[in-house]
């Protein structure tokens, strides 16, 4: 019978001899004896990796943990941090590279965003424009107050 | 008390001494990259130099006065700032702006100055170097 051919339903299941059956029985049934010290030491070797792993796993919680605590921080002092009004750039302070932002902003766009109204006259144009640069100026600020 | 005012302005005047009015030009250096903003910041320590005017510069970019506080005329500090969003933007050693100063007596002011920043098209800041020229009597 050749590997490929399909196997009848209704063929019985071939048998092993019975003396052929006791033999391998005997042969598989029974597990050589395994001396106490090396059981021992496959325990020992399993339960220190078991251990390894679990410590990575603590290490990795931890680490996620810790990544997400700063990350929270980090959005945290962003958002709290006071928002210095014709701070375009972000960088904490006005200088005139904000009003500079600004202006190319408005002419790269149709439609400057909403927050950029910096006088609330419903426009964002070269008005805000000159308030970011008047800020710059101003002699309240600088160094050499 | 109008006439005192004008006796105590004559007075103060005098008492001042001799008065005189002299042109300093802003210059910036900008080896690398076309100059497209810039802010500065210029101090007369010595207190005998007050700020008359401001002008602007030579390159087309910065012919208009740049910002600067108005209450900065009849002070001895100013903080000057202007950019440019042309495309033709100057480089190299370049004059934003002049300031015209009322000098009294006969001693030199004490001019300190800050570059407080340079940057070119695009916004990305630059190396460069503020350059102050006194000495022009008006």
């Amino acid at each position: 019978m050749r590997n490929d051919e399909p196997i009848e339903e209704s063929a019985p299941e071939p048998e092993l001899p019975e003396s052929l059956a006791r033999d391998l029985a005997r042969l598989c049934g029974e597990a050589p004896p395994v001396p106490p010290s090396v059981d021992a030491a496959i325990a020992l070797a399993a339960r220190r990796r078991l251990a390894g792993i679990r410590v990575r796993r603590r290490a990795l919680r931890w680490a996620g943990a810790a990544a997400a605590a700063a990350a929270a921080l980090v959005f945290a002092v962003v958002l709290s941090r006071p928002r210095v009004q014709g701070d375009i750039d972000g960088n904490g302070r006005v200088d005139i590279l904000d009003a500079f932002a600004l202006a190319r902003e408005i002419e790269a766009r149709s439609d400057p965003r909403r927050d950029r109204d910096l006088n609330g006259d419903g426009a964002v144009d070269r008005a805000d424009v000159d308030l970011i640069a008047m800020t710059a100026v101003n002699l309240d600020r600088g160094a050499f107050r | 008390m109008n006439a005192c005012i004008s006796v105590l302005c004559a007075w103060s005047f005098l008492a001042a001494g001799p008065a005189r009015f002299e042109a300093i030009d802003i210059e910036i250096e900008a080896p690398d990259d076309p100059l497209a903003a810039y802010q500065i910041e210029l101090f007369d320590r010595s207190g005998r130099m007050q700020i008359a005017g401001v002008e602007g510069g030579d390159p087309a970019a910065f012919r208009e006065p740049p910002y600067y506080d108005p209450r900065a005329l009849r002070e001895s500090r100013i903080v000057l700032a202007a950019f440019s969003t042309s495309e033709d933007l100057p480089r190299g050693r370049i004059r934003v702006a002049r300031i015209h100063v009322m000098i009294e007596g006969d001693g030199e002011p004490e001019i300190e100055s800050r570059l407080v920043v340079a940057a070119t098209a695009g916004g990305r800041e630059i190396r460069a170097k503020l350059i102050i020229v006194k000495g022009e009597r008006v």
